[in-house]
């Protein structure tokens, strides 16, 4: 006859945590919780009864398949007692055996009565001590049933070899996997294995930066993320791939959009979150990676995720770029080799970008970067992307030792067709005029723009046309229709004007030593060009035609780099490619030159 | 313009020029030293190596600062026919070490097309 612990119930609200206490249970109820179903549980263990109980939600398959039913009894081989509003106690049993089956038991044990904590505490106080005190006989009697003793330690789970089964305080440790909404009071022991940059929001709701955390304990992993206060607090103490005690964070139902982590659940950390670091955490699962050679990175569809791992050769400045919605970010482009003698370029984003300190030729281990088949492969970090710098592992010091020892000076394979110049951002790959029509520059993808940057000569502009009135309405510069009675419409403001702005549109010739190309100009890159502003011209236009075409003179035969936007655009089932000019530097000849000469050098192998 | 071959002149710097000893070379170079007399001078050529320079007439005036020398190859020194002198704040810009890198790059061609006229 099996039998149950009896009293348990009261132990184990008042904060006791005996092993494997024996309990029936009653009825079970769904209750409907996020995108997973939980039981609420009426379990008794003969004397007390307690509907504050719930299953966890990895052994809901095991009520599916009826092995838990009404009336069985069950050991519980691992359970949590949480305080949830004040003074309300849950158990959640995270493991049980089932010792008989309803069908087996048939019917209520016993004449339990529902644990209230409050009176009971009053009303059996001192039996509940003999009780303590008579136990250690009851089970003796009671052969099989696990003995209950109330003044043990709590037990800690099973979590197999050596990581800390106490938090600092003494408490038990919390394994990720088991942790849920509905407890409170955890501590859990993990790792970082990811920390994002720094971010901010804006939206109707309000503005506040933002970071997140990957942790990771021999059970599981989960998305942490810290807001505002809770960033100044957190952000320098949680490192990569260090181990910390957590506890007192809220949980919610994760949001997948952000996070593709293994977890139903993440943790948002409040002013109630603590976290210490922990020093003898060896068994806590290192961050795994799985290298990719970068000799086998070209055989790697794009987009993909990879993990590598490269001695930085080499590490560019950081620029300012514009992102195509118009945030302004950081990035740094650097150069990284492995013993496959292949050498490729990784571009780093933001604050990692900024803080990066390639002068020492560190190894750095990549987590997730994202391949790309921009100008040959290169990789880029994405925000679920990590690295580590010099990591203590066995590929690092083996790349370290084959750097170091002649693997500096070997002749690499770029795979990433690399020719920035210093400005940075989309389209600061130098090409000559010829080289952009040989690779079909605009014309690769439907819809899609190619940027390139060339140091060319203004060969000729046209001047037919080259100016129109526009609106001058803020932002509008649209043509406007002149009504010959001294207003001006435009036609997308729907109003009439008094007056215009003219707006410059350059149709330009440029050459270089390999071929000529027609760009377009607007406003602010014509008026450096012509060197002289719209406003000017316009007004010359119609007073002094020969200073304007003094001026259309004088700006050829002038050398400048252009960042050019090419794209294939159709008028009238006609196709062709349209140049425009996104940006005009004066061409630097020290810039030029060095280009020149790194170009020259790489084309004859002795780079 | 004493000229050995009518074929133009080499640019140099202090290692080539021995190479082209009795022929056309031009030679960038920082003013180091002017000898007393102004007929000659200690340069410094893009290499850092130091080159002795023969004026034909004593130098006139001061000279420092980014120097273009046409002149004839004489082993270690160099003879000069033409000087050319640029303005301050053209020397404090002209990158000396890009070129060098350009000198060399053109010797590693043989035979070696760029010849200045």
């Amino acid at each position: 006859m099996t039998e149950l612990t009896r009293g348990v119930i009261g132990d184990i609200t008042e904060g006791a945590h005996p092993d494997n206490p024996v309990l029936q249970i009653l009825s079970m109820k769904k209750i409907p919780s996020g995108e997973q179903e939980r039981y609420r549980l009426l379990v008794s263990d003969g004397q007390y009864s307690s509907s504050f109980a719930m299953l966890a939600t990895q052994l809901n398959s095991k009520v599916q398949s009826n092995e838990i039913s009404n009336n069985c009894i069950v050991k519980m081989v691992r359970y949590l007692c949480n305080t949830v509003q004040e003074s309300k106690k849950v158990l959640i049993i995270l493991d049980l055996e089932v010792l008989k089956s309803g069908s087996e038991v048939g019917h209520k044990i016993g004449e339990p009565v529902n644990y209230d904590p409050n009176k009971i505490r009053q009303e059996l106080e001192p039996s509940r001590q003999m009780m303590s005190m008579a136990q250690p006989q009851a089970s003796k009697q009671s052969g099989g049933v696990p003995q209950r003793n109330p003044l043990a330690q709590r037990n800690p789970p099973n979590y197999g070899s050596g990581s800390p089964s106490k938090t600092p305080n003494g408490g038990r440790v919390h394994c990720i996997a088991a942790l849920s909404p509905y407890q409170n009071k955890w501590t859990v022991c993990a790792r970082v294995t990811n920390k994002s940059a720094p971010r901010t929001w804006s939206n109707s709701r309000g503005e506040g930066k933002l970071f997140s955390v990957d942790l990771i304990d021999e059970s599981g992993e989960i998305r942490a993320t810290a807001f505002n206060e809770q960033m100044d607090k957190f952000y320098d103490l949680l490192e990569i791939n260090k181990v910390y005690y957590i506890s007192g964070a809220t949980l919610k139902q994760a949001n997948k959009q952000y996070s593709n982590l293994n977890n139903e659940y993440e943790m948002t950390f409040n002013r109630m979150t603590e976290i210490t670091p922990c020093h003898d955490s060896t068994a806590i699962p290192m961050m795994q990676y799985s290298f990719v050679s970068l000799d086998q990175l070209d055989k790697v569809n794009k987009d993909s995720i990879v993990d590598v791992i490269g001695v930085c050769k080499d590490s560019m400045e950081v620029v300012n770029i514009n992102t195509r919605t118009g945030r302004e970010t950081k990035k740094r482009d650097i150069q990284i080799v492995d013993d496959s003698n292949r050498e490729v370029r990784v571009t780093l984003w933001g604050v990692s970008a900024e803080s990066f300190d390639g002068s020492q030729q560190p190894v750095i281990a990549i987590k997730g970067a994202k391949v790309s088949d921009y100008n040959g492969v290169s990789l880029s970090l994405v925000s679920s992307s990590s690295f580590q710098i010099n990591p203590d592992i066995s590929e690092a010091h083996k790349l370290k030792g084959w750097f170091d020892n002649g693997g500096n000076s070997i002749d690499t394979i770029n795979l990433s067709n690399q020719r920035g110049g210093a400005s940075g951002g989309v389209g600061t790959v130098f090409k000559t005029l010829g080289e952009a029509k040989l690779e079909n520059l605009g014309g690769r993808a439907a819809d899609q723009a190619d940027y390139y940057s060339v140091s060319a000569t203004v060969s000729f502009i046209r001047k037919d046309n080259c100016m129109y009135p526009a609106c001058p309405g803020e932002g509008c510069n649209k043509k406007v229709l002149d009504l010959n009675n001294g207003l001006y419409r435009c036609e997308k403001c729907n109003r009439e004007y008094d007056t215009f702005n003219w707006r410059l549109m350059l149709s330009v010739n440029l050459a270089d030593i390999t071929d000529q190309v027609w760009v377009t100009m607007f406003q602010d890159q014509a008026e450096i060009v012509l060197g002289s502003t719209a406003q000017e011209l316009g007004t010359m236009k119609d007073n002094n035609k020969e200073a304007f075409d003094k001026v259309m003179m004088d700006a050829a035969f002038k050398t400048y780099n252009f960042k050019i936007r090419v794209k294939m655009e159709t008028y009238n089932d006609e196709s062709r490619l349209k140049s425009v000019v996104v940006g005009v530097t004066p061409t630097d000849p020290k810039e030029y030159a060095r280009r020149l000469i790194s170009e020259i050098k790489q084309l004859s192998g002795q780079a | 313009m004493v000229s050995t071959s009518n074929e133009g002149s080499m640019r140099v710097n202090g290692s080539t020029l021995a190479q082209y000893s009795g022929q056309s070379v031009v030679l960038m170079a920082m003013v180091e030293r002017i000898d007393q007399g102004g007929m000659a001078m200690m340069v410094r050529a893009s290499d850092g190596h130091q080159v002795q320079v023969k004026l034909k007439e004593p130098l006139q005036g001061n000279l420092e600062g980014l120097v273009e020398i046409h002149g004839t190859s004489q082993g270690r020194q160099i003879l000069c026919n033409q000087l050319i002198d640029f303005d301050f704040d053209y020397s404090q810009n002209f990158d000396m070490e890009a070129y060098d890198q350009a000198i060399k790059l053109i010797h590693t061609v043989n035979p070696n097309p760029w010849l200045s006229e």
